[in-house]
């Protein structure tokens, strides 16, 4: 394996987040099963990687490590100049809360909460000040579109609303590092559009992101492309040169 | 987390499901409504206990035959009780500081007057039973006094016993029978009511003596002392007791009991009955905490993707657990002010449905009632958000 994965810059700009030699190892049985394998690699800040492969590969696995979700068996993986395997769960989850915004396939919403509520929640747990929440959830819901509903539930939302409330959510800590697994699977194809067209703006405006999905088509909008199988980086490429074939 | 972020959050969890919300925390409404209402009867039985005592005032003894605390083996050491007389109750009275003696015998017997009959208690006192005993003569007049062997023909009859036999004319001046002896009725007691549950107004008064002839009794059942109230009460003590040794040829063959002694006595066993009373309605409360606990599981089982959630997005196993833990404790917290409006209410209607009822809230037992339903709340939510607090968020997020 070669290069590191180096997220650097979204705190002060002389902080590195680094990846190296990273497996997850699940025990079945007696047997030790490699999810992820040795995998060292590294992506510039700002960068828009896609990361790849069959199901089972490892893609999910991958992007849970990097979200601070999953703790590495082996291997190292610094955030902001510290060793995720030495914080402690409260210490990951200050860093999940400041720096990392989630964007799922099943949306993940509460659903008694409304849209506001919803993308209030991070908010809530980082102890920040109601009027300030309020101005930020009005931000977050202008810039996805859906101000007219935010009073609306997510059983009263289309899908492709649902989607765009989890983007709302996830950007409202203003994270640098978003991570997206299969943020359009669910969605009809104009309503994945549109949230590939906000996933875009989010790049523009700097943030780092790193999406898992199956579609060539979405990896295409990446800077560059990880392809992952059996729990190992199997290639590397720009997304300008990703083929089915390719893969 | 600030707090009111915690119970906001807590609240919209437990609001969104009415009625489940409902039925978790019936368990410990019912606890709570069980604990006030048992202790309330206690504390009201209690105290109506203590008033039918007190009533009479606090300067009061009694002197019963026979020793109630005794030391050795009866017969062994030959031991003999003597018989409680009216010469007992006369040598007390001339004791420095006792100011009244009633000598008091007792029995039931049937009295009959006017073609009717009746059986009834039968007080043989003397004239000093009014102001002893605080009672008043509605019509004509009590005993004479004068010397208690004096075996006199009158009786005063009972307010209840009276209308019972009379109607409404007036007794006075007629006879009535009592165990075949007849009398001549002088007065009419003020209705008086019940004491302990028994009708003191359907009784009949006759001297002392009459009584014991009647009965065919040689000694009294007691003997009612007041003393003045500038003396100490175990100097009073001191000198009846050594006065009866002294004419009971130096045996304590008999019991003193105070007026205060008595009721400490069924103070003290009123209340433990209360306490055990207020105990057993207690395990209702954790039947009520289990119920609650067995919601928080399924909670947090149906939650499980949510927590994954919370924590993908920041929250710590620490915010969880006490999102969790709140909320068990705002079901037990609003389940206990549910009882205990419900109890409170009950307890100020029941002597409207059941006249006569002692009932009386006491507020020891409703706060006591309060925090053990809260504590039920943080005892049965603790395990489950523990539980919450614990589970790995990866796989809570591909919990469906």
């Amino acid at each position: 394996m070669t290069g590191e994965l180096i997220i650097d810059g979204f705190m002060t700009g002389a902080q590195v987040i680094k990846l190296k030699n990273v497996s997850k190892i699940y025990q079945v049985g007696d047997q030790p099963v490699y999810a992820l394998a040795n995998i060292t690699e590294h992506i510039k800040p700002g960068e828009y990687v896609a990361i790849m492969g069959p199901s089972g590969s490892g893609k999910s696995t991958l992007l849970n490590v990097l979200g601070c979700l999953l703790r590495p068996t082996e291997g190292s993986y610094q955030l902001n100049g510290q060793e995720i395997n030495t914080l402690n769960d409260s210490e990951l989850s200050k860093l999940r809360q400041s720096v990392i915004g989630f964007i799922f396939q099943s949306f993940h919403l509460i659903p008694r909460l409304t849209a506001a509520g919803n993308v209030e929640l991070p908010m809530i747990f980082a102890g920040i000040a109601p009027q300030v929440r309020q101005q930020r959830v009005t931000q977050a819901l202008e810039a996805v579109g859906l101000t007219a509903r935010s009073h609306h539930r997510p059983d009263q939302l289309s899908v492709g609303q649902r989607q765009r409330v989890v983007i709302a959510r996830a950007t409202v800590m203003n994270p640098r590092l978003i991570l997206a697994d299969e943020p359009t699977g669910n969605l009809d194809s104009e309503s994945g559009k549109q949230i590939l067209g906000l996933l875009d703006q989010l790049y523009a405006l700097g943030h780092t992101l790193i999406i898992v999905t199956h579609d060539i088509n979405v990896a295409h909008r990446a800077e560059r492309v990880l392809v992952i199988s059996d729990g190992h980086i199997v290639q590397r490429t720009s997304s300008c040169n990703l083929t089915p074939e390719s893969l | 987390m600030r707090v009111s972020d915690l119970m906001r959050l807590a609240m919209g969890t437990i609001t969104t499901r009415p009625t489940r919300t409902a039925l978790s925390l019936l368990g410990i409404a019912i606890g709570v409504i069980t604990v006030i209402l048992l202790t309330s009867i206690g504390e009201g039985t209690r105290r109506y206990v203590l008033s039918q005592f007190t009533q009479f005032g606090t300067n009061l003894l009694t002197i019963t035959r026979g020793k109630t605390q005794t030391v050795g083996i009866p017969g062994v050491l030959g031991g003999t009780t003597h018989k409680l007389t009216i010469q007992d109750a006369q040598a007390i009275r001339q004791l420095d500081g006792i100011i009244r003696v009633v000598p008091v015998s007792v029995g039931n017997a049937r009295v009959e007057a006017e073609g009717k009959g009746r059986s009834v208690s039968v007080f043989g006192i003397t004239a000093d039973m009014p102001e002893h005993w605080k009672f008043t003569v509605r019509s004509g007049r009590f005993l004479p006094p004068g010397d208690p062997f004096r075996r006199q023909s009158v009786a005063v009859l009972g307010p209840k016993l009276k209308t019972e036999l009379f109607g409404n004319a007036s007794p006075l001046g007629s006879f009535v029978r009592i165990a075949g002896y007849r009398f001549r009725i002088i007065g009419v007691m003020a209705p008086k009511g019940n004491l302990l549950g028994f009708d003191i107004d359907d009784a009949i008064y006759v001297p002392v003596a009459s009584a014991m002839t009647i009965f065919n009794m040689d000694e009294l059942m007691e003997i009612q002392v007041a003393f003045g109230f500038g003396h100490q009460l175990e100097t009073i003590i001191q000198r009846i007791r050594e006065r009866l040794m002294e004419r009971h040829r130096g045996e304590e063959d008999f019991t003193i009991v105070t007026q205060a002694a008595m009721l400490e006595t069924m103070d003290n066993i009123m209340q433990v009955i209360t306490v055990a009373v207020a105990v057993i309605a207690g395990i209702s409360m954790i039947v009520g905490a289990i119920g609650i606990m067995t919601v928080m599981w399924m909670v947090v089982r149906e939650r499980t993707a949510e927590i994954g959630l919370l924590k993908a997005t920041g929250a710590t196993s620490g915010q969880i657990y006490q999102l969790f833990l709140c909320e068990s404790v705002i079901l037990a917290t609003i389940g206990g002010g549910v009882g205990l409006a419900v109890g409170l209410s009950i307890v100020q209607i029941l002597p409207t449905l059941i006249p006569g009822i002692p009932v009386h809230p006491h507020i020891h037992y409703v706060l006591a009632a309060l925090c053990v339903s809260t504590l039920a709340g943080i005892c049965s939510g603790f395990i489950p958000a523990r539980y919450a607090a614990s589970i790995d968020p990866v796989r809570a997020l591909h919990t469906q």
